[in-house]
């Protein structure tokens, strides 16, 4: 086999031709694309970080406020019963008061009631005696007056020896 | 010492022993006092002395009446 000078140089001019066209046409072409896609990776990545940092400040965020308003709504319903027990105690003294004034007023009535017929009855009892006695002095005679006079004078000693 | 004035109230007219008997008692209790009858029909029977205007011996049918209607009470 003959190896020719001529051919080799070629072959190396050609080569060195091909290499520096593949390096201009490809290899940069290929190199840029790549080195964007690792940009734009890391741009996505420090994105993906800074929104899951905010997604976690967020979820904090979220927990303390769901915290605050589950202590704001104990203190709510804690402050509302007390409010309703007092509400309660009140109206169930209010109802007893109520009550007994209600008693009182109707015993007073009751017992008011009780003297008006005490009293009625007494005054109609005594009206009654002294009709009866009346009708039956005004039928007494001189004799039975003075037997009346003489059981006085009788009395009136008696009255006066004490 | 001032003599004490009683007034003696009948239903009917005393008798005369009755008078003699009322101020035998009177005399009794207060010696001599000044002694004057007088006739209340209101009383119904009996009668009623009042020494002084205040002191009363009730001894009337009237007064034990209202004795009882007091009781009553």
């Amino acid at each position: 086999m003959d190896i020719k000078l001529a051919q080799i140089i070629f072959q190396i001019i050609n080569f060195g031709v091909v290499a520096v066209g593949l390096t201009y046409l490809l290899y940069k072409p290929v190199s840029k694309i790549l080195d964007e896609r690792a940009k734009k990776a890391e741009e996505a990545e420090r994105a993906y970080a800074e929104a899951a940092k905010k997604q976690a400040e967020l979820d904090e965020l979220k927990a303390n406020a769901k915290k605050d308003a589950e202590k704001e709504s104990f203190k709510i319903v804690a402050e509302a019963k007390k409010d309703a027990d007092a509400v309660k105690k009140q109206l169930l003294e209010d109802a007893k008061k109520e009550a007994l004034s209600e008693k009182e007023k109707q015993m007073k009535a009751f017992k008011d009631e009780q003297n008006s017929m005490l009293t009625q009855m007494q005054k109609e009892f005594g009206q009654s005696v002294f009709a009866v006695a009346e009708n039956v002095v005004g039928k007494l005679d001189k004799k039975q007056h003075e037997a009346l006079i003489d059981q006085a004078i009788k009395d009136l000693k008696v009255a006066v020896s004490k | 010492m001032n003599k004490r004035t009683v007034v003696v109230e009948s239903a009917a007219a005393l008798t005369e022993a009755q008078k003699t008997a009322v101020l035998a008692v009177l005399h009794e209790k207060l010696g001599d006092a000044d002694v004057s009858f007088s006739l209340e029909t209101d009383l119904l029977g009996g009668l009623r002395v009042t020494i002084d205007g205040s002191e009363q011996y009730d001894a009337s049918v009237l007064g034990k009446l209202r004795s009882l209607q007091t009781n009553v009470r």
